[in-house]
């Protein structure tokens, strides 16, 4: 099972963080709210960054993430504990975020965010990152759906190209070919940044 | 090729930072609240899944049942002189003879 954020740490540990998080779920599973509380803070990061992936809109993507714990916690009695739990969640997760986008009009932003600066960069490291990220969503912004989700899912949060392949219900052939296409369309945006 | 190596990790990096949704904690206490006081509306698909979970093993034993009942071999409805009128003369006993019939003459019990 996946820790926190996907940064997965080796051998013995992560069999140890593993335990802990089938522990956590044995206890949710038995009607345990705080135990749920806790397998919640060990995901919410990456349902909120896919949920911000796919609908964009962050007000958007927090409704769509708090709906899909909220799903999880009454279906988790279908949960099989001999699976890795974060493909799971993040099923919920994205389904949710896809059922938010059908019933409401995706407001998208038009607007150039008042944050970035225009043309000076200055030397100042942290608006260079705060521009950068920003280059970041617009260029996520004009990515395809499918492309956003994978990207993310796979160089963001750390999962496979099968489990992706779950989570998203698209074909693991499907997968590699969106996360190429969003990789090279982010790269460009990431290029293009850095020699201007 | 593994798939750790596999990963575009400045890219990654970069991305998680521009998605970074900030206040976890915040959000957790929300889902908290909202577990503990709203009542949760199912979503669409799950709805859908969950009667179709019920619905197709439910039309599934209802079509079976149908094809064995029309695969049953029907049986011709008895004939109601054969059924109370036995003998081999039709029923011309009960007319003819001076005696009331016996339960053999009226019923045609094998």
């Amino acid at each position: 099972m996946r820790p926190p954020d996907s940064q997965r740490p080796p051998g013995s540990l992560r069999k140890q963080i593993d335990k802990v998080e089938a522990d956590l779920v044995r206890r949710a599973m038995s009607g345990d709210r705080e135990a749920f509380g806790h397998i919640m803070e060990r995901y919410a990061g990456s349902a909120r960054r896919l949920c911000r992936a796919i609908l964009r809109d962050p007000e958007d993507a927090d409704d769509a993430a708090q709906d899909a714990f909220l799903s999880a916690w009454v279906k988790l009695g279908q949960y099989d504990p001999r699976r890795p739990l974060g493909p799971w969640l993040m099923r919920i997760v994205a389904n949710a975020a896809k059922d938010r986008r059908r019933r409401r009009e995706v407001r998208r932003t038009d607007e150039l965010s008042d944050s970035m600066p225009s043309g000076e960069a200055g030397p100042d490291r942290e608006t260079d990152r705060r521009m950068l990220e920003e280059e970041l969503r617009n260029a996520l912004d004009e990515l395809p759906d499918r492309y956003r989700a994978a990207v993310v899912l796979y160089d963001v949060e750390g999962y496979s190209h099968a489990e992706i392949a779950k989570i998203i219900g698209v074909p693991e052939g499907t997968v590699r070919s969106d996360v190429f296409h969003a990789r090279r369309m982010l790269r460009q945006a990431m290029d293009d940044w850095k020699e201007n | 090729m593994n798939q750790e190596q596999d990963r575009d990790m400045e890219l990654g990096a970069a991305l998680k930072r521009a998605l970074d949704p900030g206040d976890n904690r915040a959000f957790v206490s929300r889902v908290l609240t909202r577990i503990d006081t709203a009542p949760v509306a199912p979503l669409f698909w799950d709805l859908l899944a969950s009667w179709a979970r019920r619905g197709v093993p439910a039309a599934i034993m209802i079509a079976a049942l149908t094809a064995f009942l029309l695969a049953l071999p029907r049986q011709p409805a008895a004939n109601l002189e054969d059924t109370l009128v036995g003998g081999t003369d039709g029923g011309a006993s009960l007319i003819t003879s001076p005696a009331p019939p016996g339960t053999g003459t009226v019923v045609n019990t094998p």
